[in-house]
């Protein structure tokens, strides 16, 4: 040995050598150990390190025991989401049965899953029957008084919630500038249209073009002041619009929309005769039956069908008067008259109507001296005929080649440009029309 | 009520006032003439009578069901606390007039079961009533001790006796940690089924059996979750990609208190040699259980108290596990598709754990698994520990 340690700690350390070499670092922490000791004796508080938890060591199982279980009881039901929410609820109710409920008609109206939304949900194919009787439960513990329902209970009908509740929506209430406009906005198959009316003579732009410029075909005329033209107010507003975006023809049904909409704001009283006038919300649906004004190309897309077909026809049929309906209903009565004709044979065959209608329209204005019998005179009351208009919309029959004249009643006109140009363009008024 | 709602309903709608029309004047001064509503039938005088009258009626039946919204909404509001009296003087009150010692509650046998049932307990439930003797099925004769009024009576000792042995078994399975299924798929038998299930720490079914859910159970069960627990039934963690993989589980033992309904249960449990539990009236088959309990399974109320001994049964089963697990004592064995995932994973662990230790001592880390404890102690003890207590060189 190069040289005897003659200090406790150089023994120490000769001895260490000797036991094992060690690297340098620890060396060096063994000295770290000892400085840490100066440090205990301060009155310096801290946290030590948690217990090394073998179980934590990645990938390393220190089970002795271990074995499958079912995370739900329902777990041989296959359907056991469904199931453990449904036995939930059903505690909910027998413990909170009793709570005071309020009347159907007070509750907050809600709009629950759907089968299929609560099978989207879950992940499960639920039977409809179950779902309905856990709906049941889910309704009676809805009404239970908002201020006495407890917690748990809010929280377990929130799974019954769809994520957009439309009962919650409110209508944005339309109002006129000040300049006495309002705004109505349509959209059809891919056409988008803005339209603006001010009380006015009846002068129509669209695209800073007149109508007749803007659309060359006149059933797109027609089609784009509709809501107008049924309500009869064609000559009481100026309409200023804009299209953007498909062809003519949804260009000019888009405007359709857009104006009855627009339409509302001044007269929100004409809603049930745009309605019968089939301008508004589910008209098409409505025509689809048996009533006129059927599109020959209509994307159901297009139909908002906000209500069931019973409640949508309940709906289309308020004949309550006010004055401003009248003329709705006089459409939709003298619709009604022709339809009678046809279907039943009952007045005179379509073959002696139809050309009666037509030589009532002329060029300009009809009057209500040479109106026919079918077209009397309330019909014709606003200073021009709607017969011919009608007949131009009512394309089933009329514009049907192929059937035989015999079924129909006798001879007709069936191209459909050929009336649209002879007798259609007659009863536009005149700043529709060329 | 209906004419109630309807008035509060649509009354709303009467009550919004019209909408108010601008003042136009440009419009009525439109060369548009706007017509006029007359009916053909109706002379012009008459009509008019006829509108106010409308409009009285309107306006009455506007101001009616205005009074009844409001009466209703002040209804509502009173209810909290006219509920918080109720409760309150129902509090008061509870205590007054005679106290009735023994009351037969319906739900009692189910929130509260008893262990073993007495022989006057099984004829209370009406347990011993069996069939019409023209649809018994003779291979129930040991267990009939006559016929009263053209039905079978079952023997009630022999209920009792099957009944104790079934909740044995039940006990038994529950205490070796297996899983049970408790079937009750009539009408009705739904509350019966899921407290049993919940007491006794089993599964429950209270529809109808998929048929396959044992003899095809890798197709039907295969979104069911599992979990893996220890013998304290606590989730053990590092089993996700077992639980991914595995195949789904078969109960240990099922109970079935309506086995004439479900058959296809009962024969994909033969043919999965899982042993059977069920109520056999005399009607039924008892070569279709492993363990038969004689007894009426038509009545809700007996079929309660049967389903009730055998969960307080493996209730008894559960508590007696969990409190030798405590102690050390299992009784179960890792089924051996967890044991060789086990296996596999430590083994892989301890792998990687050496790579790493090399890859690290490769790169000149500190070998801090290699540390003694004489590493760890000052110079004066380890010296002591090197030349025993006080023989410590001292010249040092």
């Amino acid at each position: 040995m190069a040289s005897i340690p003659t200090t406790r700690r150089g023994l120490a350390a000769a001895m260490r050598g000797a036991v094992r070499p060690r690297p340098l670092e620890q060396q060096f922490q063994a000295m770290r150990l000892s400085a840490k000791s100066f440090r205990c004796m301060s009155t310096e508080s801290f946290q030590a390190a948690p217990e090394i938890d073998a179980n934590k060591i990645r990938g390393l199982i220190r089970a002795r025991h271990a074995r499958a279980v079912p995370v739900s009881p329902s777990y041989f039901s296959r359907t056991s989401r469904f199931n453990d929410s449904y036995l939930a609820l059903d505690k909910l109710l027998r413990v909170y049965g009793n709570l005071p409920v309020i009347p159907p008609s007070a509750v907050e109206r809600v709009s629950w899953k759907t089968l299929d939304d609560f099978r989207h949900a879950v992940g499960e194919q639920v039977r409809a029957t179950d779902y309905n009787k856990c709906l049941v439960i889910v309704k009676r513990l809805h009404q239970i008084h908002p201020k006495l329902k407890p917690a748990p209970v809010i929280q377990a009908l929130n799974d019954f919630k769809r994520s957009v509740q439309a009962f919650k929506n409110e209508t944005v209430k339309q109002e006129l500038d000040k300049y006495g406009r309002s705004l109505g906005n349509g959209r059809r198959k891919s056409s988008s249209a803005r339209a603006w009316l001010v009380e006015g003579n009846g002068e129509v732009l669209v695209n800073g073009k007149t109508l007749a410029d803007y659309f060359g075909r006149v059933h797109d005329r027609e089609s784009a002041i509709w809501a107008l033209h049924a309500t009869g107010r064609m000559d009481k507003y100026n309409v200023w619009a804009r299209v953007e975006g498909g062809g003519t023809t949804g260009q000019a049904e888009a405007l359709t929309l857009a104006i009855s909409r627009a339409l509302m704001v001044h007269e929100p009283a004409l809603k049930p005769a745009l309605r019968r006038g089939k301008c508004w919300h589910g008209w098409l649906h409505a025509g689809s039956g048996s009533m006129g004004y059927v599109l020959t190309d209509v994307y159901s897309s297009w139909v908002c069908h906000t209500r069931s077909k019973k409640g949508g026809e309940k709906e289309a049929w308020p004949c309550e008067g006010e004055k401003e309906t009248c003329v709705g209903q006089e459409i939709e009565r003298l619709n009604g008259s022709i339809e009678l004709t046809w279907v039943s044979h009952n007045g005179p065959s379509l073959g002696e109507v139809l050309p009666q209608f037509f030589s009532t329209c002329k060029p300009d204005f009809c009057n209500n001296e040479t109106a026919s019998p079918r077209c009397d005179s309330r019909a014709c009351s606003h200073g021009r005929c709607h017969n011919c208009t009608i007949q131009s919309r009512r394309n089933s029959p009329v514009h049907e080649p192929q059937r035989p004249p015999s079924q129909t009643g006798g001879d007709r006109p069936n191209d459909r440009e050929g009336m649209g140009s002879g007798s259609s363009i007659g009863s536009r008024p005149n700043h529709v029309g060329d | 009520m209906i004419i109630r709602n309807f008035g509060l309903r649509h009354g709303r709608q009467a009550l919004s006032a019209p909408p108010s029309a601008p003042s136009s004047c440009l419009r009525l001064l439109s060369t548009q003439k706007t017509t006029t509503t007359t009916t053909t039938t109706a002379v012009a005088g008459n009509q008019e009578a006829m509108e106010q009258l409308a409009a009285l009626s309107a306006t009455h039946a506007a101001r009616e069901a205005r009074l009844a919204a409001k009466r209703q909404q002040h209804e509502i509001a009173e209810m909290p606390s006219k509920f918080k009296k109720f409760i309150a003087y129902q509090k008061q009150t509870e205590k007054l007039g005679s106290e009735v010692e023994r009351r037969y509650l319906p739900d009692e046998i189910i929130r509260n079961p008893p262990h073993d049932a007495s022989l006057e307990e099984l004829m209370a439930a009406q347990c011993h009533m069996g069939h019409h003797t023209s649809s018994w099925n003779p291979a129930n004769s040991r267990y009939i001790y006559g016929e009263r009024s053209d039905i079978h009576i079952i023997s009630l000792e022999v209920i009792a006796a099957h009944l104790r042995r079934a909740a044995r078994v039940v006990e038994e399975v529950a205490y070796h940690g297996g899983l049970i299924l408790l079937v009750g798929n009539r009408k009705g038998q739904m509350p019966i089924v899921t407290r049993m299930a919940e007491l006794a720490g089993a599964c429950h079914l209270f529809q109808k059996w998929t048929p396959g859910c044992i003899t095809n159970k890798d197709v039907l069960l295969a979104g069911g979750q599992l979990k893996i627990v220890n013998e304290r039934d606590e989730e053990l963690g590092g089993f996700e990609e077992h639980l991914r993989d595995c195949r789904p589980v078969t109960p240990d033992l099922v109970v079935c208190l309506n086995p004439l309904e479900n058959y296809t249960l009962l024969r994909e449990c033969a043919l999965a040699t899982v042993p059977t539990v069920g109520i056999v009236d005399t009607d039924a088959d008892p070569s279709w259980v492993t363990y038969q309990i004689p007894g009426n399974d038509d009545s809700l109320r007996s079929v309660a108290l049967i389903a009730g001994v055998l969960g307080r049964a493996g209730e008894r089963g559960q508590q007696r596990r969990l409190e030798d697990a405590k102690q050390g004592i299992v009784k179960w064995q890792t089924p051996r598709d967890v044991r060789g995932y086990i296996d596999k994973a430590n083994s892989l662990a301890a792998e990687e754990a050496k790579a790493e230790r090399e890859k690290r001592l490769a790169e000149g880390a500190v070998d801090e698994s290699g540390l003694k404890p004489a590493d760890l102690m000052t110079e004066d003890e380890f010296l002591a520990e090197m030349f025993g207590h006080g023989a410590a060189p001292s010249k040092y």
